[in-house]
């Protein structure tokens, strides 16, 4: 086809965002059980985007399912979701979702380099079935729409009535004649949109023909019609006017009222007037189809123009990682350089002056190069709302999904290898957490809803994703039982409840009986678990009977940025995560308060807290003895909170987290709270301190 | 393809018998500690430096002198010397290594040269002088001197 891969990776780049994009308009129409005008429109262009560009790039199945929607959104967008009766609404979103999962499904195909399907007819009719209900609703409230379509076809307006352009949502209507003979009468009127666009918002107005960007067709229209803007407010026409004047080649204007219109009885052919948009869209519509290499063209700008994540680009994580090197060594470089030791006695104020700049300007660059691999963990999140969604139809329990520190940024390949658990988890707590009967839930005294909760916060270097739900939580009785059939548990042992969640965890088990479509295919949490400790991180379950679960997924970040506080002990430096820091104070000996064995406190506020002296920790030499020679550092993580005491602050620094070599960490050296390292500007390894397992350690 | 493939069985014949010539002789490096000559096959050599800014490391045997920062990648460095229960006595040598994969890198006193070793030449240990890293000891062709051969693997295996 000749077709460059460039334009195939914008082009399926360009899906992906709408589809996402789509996926969310839908889910919140959906809570908000109807689509607001914003919506409609938003999802008409969608559409219209995937139409043209799927057309150019030649994938006929996408393009005419995206049609078929368009046309049934222009409908919906002229006669607003009023015109949809309630009991059809769910109808209409499954079809929207269906559609969804249809385009995926090609882009994956393409993505694959397979052929898309040509075999859509049953989608189509399904779709078009749909529309035209919506359309039968509308020929039994007007039966002179349909019949005005007809003659439509030939001219498109053949009646020349000003109020037949007219619109009951914006009544303020203003219709405009280019000069005669202008030509490319349809982009001109493009262009007399845009410049109303610096006097009126833009949602203040819209116009007629609405497809002029698009449809060549429609200049014809206008020729013999005008074109008409529309404005909610008669001050807006106003403001619009002066647009209206500086455009050239308009040849003349006239201002209409359309509620004025309507109540004049001058109209021969009123009662299909206030249907005529509607009966427009059908044969405008028609006309796109015929003329795919045009429109095609013409829809390609309009999709560049509109698209609100153009700017984005897609790069190999290999690169980000070349990339990360260089400035490390750059950094360090300039390190040498600014302290080298042949400078020592001069003064060079020039270079001293460069040299901080230049200071600057590195780490300004090493902060760039760091975001870049780091990307929220919204992306999965998201994609949990729609399995919720569909699951709590498919089930028939109602559930909200809560998401929580969805901008938590996280390595890349985190992400990615996170994705499935989460999955997994949150199909679990829908099959066989969520109680089936909302009676049950009643009688239990819950809320008749479900909720599941999905969070991700990071601590230390760490991070925490956490999947509560409120529903039956995990019967031990039903679990052991289990464990015991399949040869896990030993009969007759007394197992801990948290050793019976630990069941939970183990290959080849499966508490439901029946394999569901969700859950349960033979597989089960100890493919997330394997997943989750091939990333080096823990999965752990706590659950109460009746009240719900909670999974646990605690990942350490193989990269992720931390703010920290460097502080040095001897000649060691360590870094403690800011998160974790309360409070950081002097004090004095007399301050400190001795327990029986030797153990010291300090009394902060109203409380007792112990003290950890760091360098009597971790065995180092030549450090503050004297509390008044050091700082004490009030830290807390989780409920553990103590004092760690140390020799100087150094300072506060973002850094990357970076674990240890496995040489390393094999020396157990996690379970002593040094959980990675980091690698300070000047090229230095600091350490990283995890204040929870000092605490554990240390009691 | 058929073509091809018969190209390439050609190739690794070729190669078999290149390496077979060659098996017998390989490069080492020698280096010294505590006044032992210790040599390495260069195959995980990756560097050398003089000297190296070690961050120690706490809560970990003595022997591991700590983890140096290596453009950007965090290494750990073995005390060679005090692996082998010997007191440093000099400021050391860094050889980085990469063994299989994995970067380590031991201090040891100096570092001496290259030299080739035929593999004939290679004795093993008697069993009372045996130690986990040497799997092998051998006369420097044209020396006088004594090398144990150091078993770099065992170094990896040893944290395991």
């Amino acid at each position: 086809m000749g077709m460059g891969n460039d334009m195939m990776e914008a082009y399926l780049f360009e899906m992906h965002s709408m589809l996402e994009q789509l996926d969310d308009l839908i889910l919140s129409s959906e809570q908000a059980k109807t689509f607001s005008q914003e919506a409609v429109n938003e999802i008409f262009r969608i559409m219209h985007t995937i139409k043209g560009s799927s057309a150019m790039m030649e994938f006929n199945s996408l393009m005419t399912i995206a049609h078929r929607i368009e046309d049934m959104f222009f409908v919906i967008r002229e006669k607003t979701m009023d015109a949809i009766p309630d009991n059809m609404r769910p109808e209409l979103f499954d079809l929207i979702f269906e559609s969804i999962d249809f385009f995926r499904s090609e882009i994956e195909k393409i993505e694959n380099g397979e052929p898309p399907t040509n075999d859509i007819d049953t989608f189509l009719n399904k779709i078009n079935t749909f529309a035209n209900k919506i359309s039968g609703e509308e020929s039994e409230e007007a039966p002179a729409a349909e019949e005005t379509a007809a003659p439509e076809e030939t001219g498109a307006a053949a009646s020349g009535e000003l109020m037949a352009y007219g619109s009951a949502d914006f009544p303020y209507g203003l219709q405009v004649f280019f000069d005669e003979g202008a030509g490319m009468e349809n982009l001109r009127a493009m262009m007399l949109v845009n410049a109303v666009k610096d006097f009126v918002e833009e949602t203040q107005y819209d116009f007629y023909p609405s497809d002029v960007q698009l449809n060549p067709e429609t200049a014809n229209f206008i020729v013999d019609n005008g074109f008409f803007l529309r404005f909610k407010t008669e001050g807006d026409r106003t403001e619009a006017l002066s647009a209206v004047r500086e455009t050239g080649s308009v040849r003349e204007y006239q201002p209409f009222d359309y509620s004025a219109a309507a109540a004049a009885p001058v109209v021969e052919d009123a009662p299909a007037v206030e249907k005529d948009p509607v009966a427009e869209a059908a044969p405008v519509a028609p006309a796109v189809t015929e003329m795919p290499a045009q429109q095609s063209a013409a829809a390609q700008p309009s999709a560049k123009q509109q698209h609100v994540k153009e700017s984005l680009i897609s790069v190999s994580l290999s690169k980000l990682d070349a990339l990360m090197a260089v400035v490390s060594e750059i950094v360090i470089t300039e390190a040498q350089v600014t302290a080298s030791p042949d400078l020592k006695g001069l003064k060079l104020d020039n270079f001293t002056k460069a040299a901080r700049q230049l200071r600057s300007l590195t780490d300004n660059l090493q902060d760039v190069a760091m975001s870049l691999r780091m990307v929220p963990v919204s992306g999965t999140f998201q994609k949990m709302k729609r399995i919720v969604r569909d699951m709590s139809k498919k089930l028939d329990r109602e559930t909200n999904l809560i998401l929580e520190g969805e901008d938590t940024e996280v390595d890349k390949t985190i992400v990615d290898s996170i994705s499935d658990p989460i999955m997994h988890i949150v199909r679990n707590s829908m099959d066989h957490g969520i109680e089936e009967r909302k009676d049950d839930r009643i009688a239990a005294g819950k809320d008749p809803v479900g909720t599941i909760v999905l969070s991700a916060r990071q601590t230390g270097s760490e991070v925490i994703i956490e999947i509560v739900d409120d529903g039956r939580g995990v019967d031990d009785q039903a679990v052991l039982n289990k464990a015991i059939r399949q040869g896990l548990a030993t009969p007759g042992v007394e197992y801990a409840h948290k050793d019976i969640l630990n069941f939970l965890l183990m290959p080849g088990f499966s508490t439901n009986t029946e394999v569901t479509e969700y859950s349960g295919r033979g597989v089960g949490m100890d493919v997330v678990k394997s997943n989750v400790e091939n990333c080096g991180g823990t999965v752990s379950i706590t659950s109460t009977l009746g009240k719900g679960m909670t999974t646990t997924l605690k990942i350490p970040l193989t990269m992720a940025i931390m703010d920290g506080m460097e502080v040095s002990v001897g000649e060691s430096i360590f870094t403690v995560p800011i998160s974790n820091i309360r409070q950081i104070f002097k004090a004095s000996d007399m301050h400190i308060i001795q327990d029986e064995t030797h153990g010291e406190m300090i009394k902060i506020v109203d409380n007792f807290y112990s003290i950890v002296r760091a360098n009597r920790f971790y065995n180092i030499d030549n450090a503050a003895e004297t509390f008044d020679d050091g700082v004490l550092l009030w830290v807390e993580s989780g409920d553990n909170s103590f004092c760690l005491f140390v020799d100087k602050l150094i300072g506060e620094q973002q850094v990357v987290v970076k674990p240890f070599p496995e040489y390393i960490n094999n020396f157990g050296i996690k379970n002593s709270g040094i959980s990675g390292c980091t690698i300070l500007g000047d090229g230095s390894i600091s350490i990283i301190l995890d204040v929870a397992n000092i605490y554990t350690a240390q009691s | 393809m058929s073509e091809e493939l018969f190209q390439r069985d050609a190739d690794i014949e070729n190669a078999l018998s290149d390496k077979a010539h060659e098996q017998d002789e390989a490069k080492y490096l020698i280096f010294r500690s505590s006044n032992i000559l210790y040599a390495m096959s260069t195959d995980y050599v990756s560097e050398i430096f003089t000297s190296v800014d070690i961050t120690r490391v706490p809560m970990v045997p003595e022997y591991i002198a700590g983890v140096i920062n290596l453009r950007g990648a965090v290494v750990p460095i073995i005390d060679f010397r005090l692996l082998l229960g010997r007191w440093p006595e000099e400021d050391p040598c860094a050889i980085i290594l990469d063994i299989e994969g994995t970067s380590i890198g031991i201090l040891v006193d100096t570092v001496d040269r290259m030299v080739d070793i035929s593999k004939s030449a290679i004795l093993p240990v008697p069993a009372q002088n045996e130690h986990p890293m040497v799997n092998g000891m051998c006369t420097i062709p044209g020396g006088t001197s004594t090398v144990m051969l150091l078993d770099a693997p065992a170094l990896i295996r040893m944290s395991e």
